[in-house]
C-alpha cells in the first residue's frame, strides 16, 4: 500500500503546490490522477519519489520511502529521465545493474512491440519514441508501483490506444499504476479509479465502478467536481462581441 | 556520440553515465602536461637567473668565475609562483562537479533516475569521484615536481653558495650578491 498522509509542499516562491494531501493506493490498482495545470499532480509524484522535500509522510507498506525500498517505485515522466547519449541496449545494462528485479523479458517485448532500435542513442529517437522508451523503462524496472506523469505527451492517438491495450495485457495483478494525464476520455476505460486534484488538494476520489453505477462518465464527474460552467464560453464570446459592437 | 554497451571500465564509474570520460582524461592529461611544462619553464628561468647572479666574467671575458660569498636565494624564493601553473587545472577540477551535475539535466532529467536508485550515493559519487581523482593527480604531480625541482636546486647549486637556510622564505634573493 502506497500512502500519502498530509503531504504538503510549498515552493520557495511561497506558492502552495500541495495542501494536506491524503491518498492511499493499494496493490493492483490503476489510478488516474487528474487536475488542471498547476493542480499539483507532478509535484505529488515527485514528493512520493522523494525528489522534492515536503511536509507530511509517504509510506510504502508502512515504511518511509528510502533507498531500501525505492526500487519498488518507478517513474515515467514527460521530462524524461533516461540518458540521452546511451542506446536502449546500454539502458538495459544499467537497469539490470541497479534494479535487481529488472524485467528483461518485458523490456524486449515492449521494445519489439514499439519497434524501437536497440543500437541507436536515445537522443536520436523521435519525440513519440522517447516517450515510449521512458514508459518501457518504468514498466520494466520491476517496480510494484509505477508512476507515470503525462507519459504520452507528443504521441499520436493510435500509439496511445495501442499502449493502453498493451499495458492492460502485461500488468500483473499486484502491479499498481498511478497515471497523471489530461486525456480523460482516453483513459477512462483503462483506469479503475480517478483522483482529482484541485489547487493542491484532493477534490475528488471515485472508482470507475461507482461512476458506472451512477450512470456518469468520468468527464461528467470531473466537470461536476470542478463546478465547470458550461455557459462560460458563450458568455465570454457574447462579452467580446458586445465590446466590439 | 552513442554508447552501445554499459561501460565496464572502472574509470567510467567515476563519471556520470554517458559522460565522455575518456575525452575528459585525455584533456586532463594534456592540461597536466602543460601545467608541468609551464611550471618547469618558470622555475628554470628563475633558477637560471639566480645561478647567473653567482658568477661574474673575468677580465678576459672568456670564462665565468664564482663570486666569493655570493649565495643563491632560498629555495621558496626561487620557486616563487611556479606551482601556480597548476592552478588553472586544479580550478577546473574543483568546478567540474557542477558541470557533471548539470549534465544530468541536459536533454533529460536523468538526475531523477539517479536519485531514485537503491544506491543512495550513486549520483554524488559520479559527480565527485572523477574530479576528486583528477584533483588528487594534479596535487600529486605538483608535489612530485616540487621534489624534483628541489633536488635540482640542491644538486646544481655550487657547494658553498647555499644560503644559511634554504627554506627561508625571505631575504635571500637581495642578499645573494645579485
Amino acid at each position: 500500500m502506497l500512502e500519502c498522509k498530509a503531504v504538503s509542499k510549498t515552493y520557495l516562491t511561497g506558492s502552495k503546490a500541495l495542501d494536506w494531501v491524503d491518498l492511499s493506493v493499494g496493490p493492483g490498482e490503476i489510478v488516474g490522477l487528474f487536475g488542471e495545470n498547476g493542480a499539483g499532480k507532478t509535484t505529488l509524484m515527485k514528493c512520493i519519489l522523494g525528489l522534492l522535500r515536503h511536509g507530511g509522510a509517504v509510506t510504502l507498506d508502512g515504511e518511509p520511502v528510502t533507498p531500501k525500498n525505492i526500487a519498488r517505485l518507478s517513474f515515467a515522466t514527460c521530462e524524461h529521465s533516461y540518458f540521452p547519449a546511451l542506446t536502449a541496449g546500454a539502458h538495459r545494462g544499467f537497469y539490470r545493474d541497479h534494479f535487481p528485479k529488472f524485467r528483461e523479458k518485458r523490456f524486449h517485448a515492449l521494445m519489439d512491440f514499439f519497434q524501437l532500435p536497440m543500437n541507436k542513442a536515445v537522443r536520436s529517437f523521435s519525440t513519440g519514441q522517447r516517450n515510449q522508451f521512458e514508459v518501457i523503462l518504468a514498466l520494466s524496472q520491476g517496480a510494484d508501483y509505477i508512476l507515470m506523469d503525462e507519459p504520452f505527451a507528443g504521441n499520436d492517438v493510435f500509439n496511445r490506444e495501442d499502449f493502453y491495450k498493451v499495458l492492460l495485457g502485461i500488468l500483473e495483478p499486484t502491479e499498481t499504476v498511478l497515471l497523471s494525464t489530461h486525456l480523460l476520455e482516453e483513459v477512462q476505460h483503462f483506469i479503475g479509479r480517478a483522483v482529482l486534484l484541485h489547487r493542491g488538494r484532493v477534490a475528488g476520489d471515485v472508482t470507475t465502478l461507482e461512476l458506472e453505477e451512477q450512470g456518469r462518465s468520468l468527464m461528467d464527474f470531473v466537470k461536476e467536481t470542478y463546478q465547470y460552467r458550461a455557459d462560460r464560453v458563450i458568455r465570454a464570446l457574447n462579452d467580446l462581441t458586445d465590446k466590439e459592437e | 556520440m552513442k554508447i552501445n554497451k554499459p561501460d565496464l571500465s572502472p574509470l567510467s564509474r567515476l563519471f556520470p553515465v554517458g559522460w565522455p570520460w575518456s575525452d575528459t582524461l585525455t584533456y586532463a592529461g594534456l592540461g597536466l602536461g602543460v601545467s608541468i611544462l609551464a611550471a618547469f619553464a618558470l622555475f628554470a628561468t628563475r633558477y637560471g637567473r639566480a645561478l647567473d647572479a653567482l658568477y661574474q666574467w673575468n677580465d678576459s671575458i672568456t670564462e665565468r668565475v664564482l663570486i666569493p660569498g655570493a649565495l643563491v636565494p632560498p629555495f621558496p624564493e626561487v620557486l616563487g609562483p611556479t606551482l601556480l601553473a597548476f592552478g588553472p587545472a586544479a580550478l577546473c577540477w574543483v568546478l567540474l562537479p557542477v558541470l557533471l551535475w548539470l549534465y544530468h539535466r541536459r536533454e533529460s532529467r536523468s538526475d531523477y533516475l539517479m536519485r531514485r536508485l537503491p544506491q543512495r550515493w550513486e549520483l554524488a559519487r559520479r559527480c565527485l569521484a572523477g574530479p576528486v581523482l583528477l584533483l588528487a593527480c594534479t596535487l600529486l604531480a605538483a608535489g612530485i615536481l616540487f621534489g624534483l625541482l628541489f633536488l635540482w636546486y640542491q644538486t646544481a647549486t655550487p657547494a658553498g653558495h647555499f644560503p644559511p637556510d634554504v627554506w627561508a622564505m625571505t631575504g635571500g634573493y637581495g642578499n645573494a650578491g645579485m
